[in-house]
């Protein structure tokens, strides 16, 4: 019992002062990047274990000033994936502006809009609302209330359940920035056919890896590129 | 036993003398040629050579008389030389001392002398004459040059190291100047150019460096020296061929410059900071955003233009009005695009502490200007700087008067601003398991569909009720025989009959009655069983309602004849 507490209070205090130490080391970090020292900036976060959406985000900002534009959109992406709302949405300007400096360009899709919506909650509160909705439409349906409170909850229900289908692939898919302008080939090898040309800064979505090639998806089709043309986002 | 130790002491007193009696010092003057000399130039750095020889122990360094009148550059340098003549082993231990005299005059050096058991041996004493430096017009010559040899603490001095190079030498490089008690500039060149010396045209090639004093007194700069190739002046025939294959019959010398005397000066006193010493122009302030919010930092800038020793200028303190705290962030020298000098600029992070508009005063910056050799104060221009609370970010505008400005929300480059609030660790994302959230999502459906399940069972349940019953009739009647047999119940046997046709014609209990129950017989019965029928029917109203007690057997009479009818009744209807 005893020795049960012990270990317990180390523990403890041991997660304590590591999680000290890591914020000292975000907070030094910071001050060499308003001190434009942003390569010690940037030591600093990646010496941060466990980074959040703040250390991403923070070490895309440095990147950039750095003149470093693809490890800047990976990072500020990565930030991104951490669906944090603040962090999501200061990185978004930084985006374009990215874009606008290095005329890199993705039109949004639906999805896209969809991603930035579902950022204003987190999941739980998504998978909360939806259960609400969800219920609550069949209790409409039990007692017959109303038709047009019927028809907005089922609307209600079907967007929400698209909202949480998406979130849940953003969270379960694998992204990618391809950091050089790459061909697209049909199969895992130089030997097979290029079907198109990825432009650099592009964002695809990473598949499984066969031999050093990356199986990738992008919104006009799939195909397969080297490992080292993409860096990945998660 | 004190017998032994006297006997051991006298061969140790006769032994050591024999054995110093072979050990010799020598001690010599060698110039920058490796060549014995008596004269030496001043500030030139030269060699003094003691020889011990003979030497078989382990000795100290040997000491020398007078050595303290010269400068000990290097604290020597040991050599051993062993040779076998003849099976005679000796050896010979060579001390080299790198000295230089600061002063003229003639000097004695000597004797160098060592400590071998009780007895000093001793090499001659030398003569020294230090005077100025010999030149001729074949040498190559190195010159150490200042602008000034007396300034004030922190005041600009230019040096130049200057080669002059001789007949058919080449210059392989020169040594780092030893400049301490100087704050320095890197040395810049070569640069070449041509002098007149004892009025003949000598080229030169320059390394050029600029000295800040920091500290007043009298600083000597040594000489430095300059390593140089030469064709040798003899060579020896037999090995002519050899030498020019790996040398190609030059020799590598070196040649030593003055040394420099500086004598520096304190400031004239003055009450209060000084800033700097040098000349200088103006003192701009500037910010880069002229509203903020609150807490937000804000970039203010001092330039400082002129001439002195920027780079070791440190930050002056700010004087900031209540409101507003400052921090010293970073300073740098580079050259103004305008007027093409040297500026200093100091940059300081500007913090609002509540909100407002602010005055930032005008700095000053106090030097001494070399030029006038009086103290002068640089007075920046003032910045006015306003303060939004937070939350109040949409109000901010930006003035026009500084152009450069940008949305405070912003940084220089135009992207959001750091984060500092986090969450600088990774969190986990907040859900309910999709496994379990299925689940739970799940429910209503399942719920709803076990709702409409049920209702539609009882819906078919009694849609096909009248069915089931005419289907079951029989075996209803049968199960309800046994029932009323085991029971020996008589009164059951007429109802019993009455459900069979109830159920079997699709009516109701109450309106079977024996016309009925004939009428459903006409069909397939004989009048003599129609006949049969009422007469057993009969029976079963009587036992029903009638106040006769039936004895058992005339009762298991009545339960066989009602399960003869049954069959009977399952064949007909």
């Amino acid at each position: 019992m005893k020795s049960t507490f012990l270990f317990l209070l180390f523990f403890t205090l041991h997660s304590l002062v590591h999680a000290q130490n890591n914020q000292e080391v975000f907070l030094q970090a910071n001050q060499a990047y308003e001190q434009n020292d942003f390569k010690q900036a940037l030591q600093l976060y990646d010496s941060i274990t466990y980074k959040g959406a703040a250390v991403w985000y923070n070490m895309g900002n440095c990147y950039y000033a750095l003149e470093n534009f693809v490890d800047a959109l990976v990072y500020w992406r990565r930030a991104q994936q951490q669906f944090e709302p603040k962090v999501y949405h200061a990185a978004e300007p930084n985006i374009g502006i990215l874009a606008d400096k290095t005329g890199y360009t993705q039109s949004p899709s639906l999805i896209d809009r969809l991603k930035k919506l579902s950022v204003h909650g987190s999941l739980l509160i998504w998978q909360l609302v939806f259960l609400i909705i969800w219920v609550l439409l069949f209790i409409l349906f039990k007692f017959k209330r109303r038709l047009l409170l019927l028809a907005a909850n089922s609307c209600a229900v079907v967007l929400l359940a698209i909202l949480l289908t998406v979130k849940y692939n953003d969270m379960t898919r694998h992204y990618g920035i391809i950091n050089d302008d790459a061909s697209l080939f049909i199969g895992p090898g130089e030997h097979f056919s290029a079907q198109a040309k990825l432009p650099k800064m592009h964002e695809v979505v990473v598949g499984k890896k066969v031999a050093g090639w990356y199986n990738v998806a992008y919104a006009d089709g799939s195909g397969w590129v080297p490992v080292d043309k993409v860096s990945l986002i998660n | 036993m004190d017998k032994r130790t006297g006997s051991l002491f006298l061969l140790f007193y006769f032994l050591i003398p024999l054995y110093s009696v072979g050990v010799q010092v020598s001690m010599r003057v060698l110039n920058s040629d490796d060549q014995v000399t008596e004269r030496v130039a001043l500030n030139v750095p030269f060699v003094v050579e003691v020889a011990v020889s003979d030497e078989q122990g382990s000795i100290q360094t040997p000491q020398m008389t007078g050595i303290k009148q010269f400068i000990l550059e290097d604290k020597g340098h040991v050599s051993t030389i062993n040779t076998i003549i003849n099976g005679h082993r000796s050896t010979k231990k060579i001390y080299r001392f790198s000295v230089r005299a600061a002063r003229k005059g003639i000097f004695s050096l000597g004797p160098a002398h060592i400590l071998i058991g009780n007895q000093r041996i001793r090499s001659d004493v030398l003569t020294l004459t230090v005077g100025e430096q010999q030149v001729t017009s074949d040498e190559p010559i190195m010159q150490l040059i200042a602008n000034k040899e007396r300034v004030i603490v922190g005041e600009k001095i230019n040096v130049a190291l200057r080669f002059y190079p001789g007949k058919s030498t080449s210059l392989d490089g020169i040594s780092e100047p030893n400049l301490t008690g100087f704050s320095a500039e890197p040395l810049k060149g070569p640069f070449t150019g041509t002098e007149n010396i004892n009025s003949e045209s000598r080229k030169y090639i320059e390394w050029r460096t600029t000295l800040y004093p920091q500290k007043s007194g009298s600083v000597t700069i040594p000489s430095v020296a300059a390593v140089y190739k030469i064709a040798r002046k003899q060579r020896s025939r037999g090995f002519d061929v050899f030498e020019r294959f790996f040398d190609g019959g030059l020799q590598q010398k070196q040649v030593f410059s003055n040394a420099l005397n500086i004598t520096i000066d304190e400031l004239p006193p003055y009450n209060g900071t000084v800033d700097a010493i040098g000349n200088f122009d103006s003192l701009r302030a500037s910010i880069d955003h002229s509203v903020a919010k609150e807490g937000e930092g804000i970039v203010y800038r001092l330039t400082l233009e002129g001439e002195g020793n920027l780079q070791s200028i440190e930050a002056p303190e700010l004087t900031v009005p209540e409101g507003l705290k400052y921090y010293e962030s970073k300073s740098y020298v580079n050259e103004s695009r305008v007027s093409g000098n040297q500026r200093k600029i100091f940059e300081y992070i500007l913090q609002g502490i509540k909100p407002g508009t602010f005055v930032i005063p005008a700095q000053l910056f106090t030097y001494f200007d070399l030029d006038k050799r009086i103290y002068k104060q640089l007075c920046s221009n003032e910045i006015e700087l306003t303060v939004n609370p937070i939350g109040n970010a949409a109000k901010q505008t930006v003035t026009q008067s500084n152009a450069e400005s940008v949305v405070a929300q912003k940084e220089n480059n135009g992207l959001m601003p750091i984060n500092h609030t986090g969450p600088w660790r990774e969190q986990q994302p907040r859900q309910i398991p999709w496994t379990v959230f299925m689940v739970l999502c799940s429910m209503p459906v399942l719920v709803a569909l076990g709702t409409v399940g049920r209702n539609l069972l009882l819906m078919h349940r009694e849609k096909n009720s009248d069915k089931r019953k005419e289907s079951q009739a029989f075996s209803v009647a049968f199960v309800a025989l046994k029932k009323a047999r085991k029971e020996q119940h008589l009164g059951k046997l007429h109802e019993l009959f009455i459900t069979l046709f109830a159920h079997k014609f699709g009516q109701s209990n109450e309106l079977v009655t024996d016309d009925f129950i004939i009428t459903c017989l006409q069909k397939g019965a004989t009048p003599a069983i129609k006949t049969e029928w009422q007469l057993f029917f009969n029976e079963l109203l009587q036992s029903k309602f009638g106040y006769q007690e039936y004895p058992a057997k005339k009762k298991e009479q009545l339960f066989e004849l009602a399960d003869q009818w049954l069959n009977r009744l399952q064949e007909l209807l």
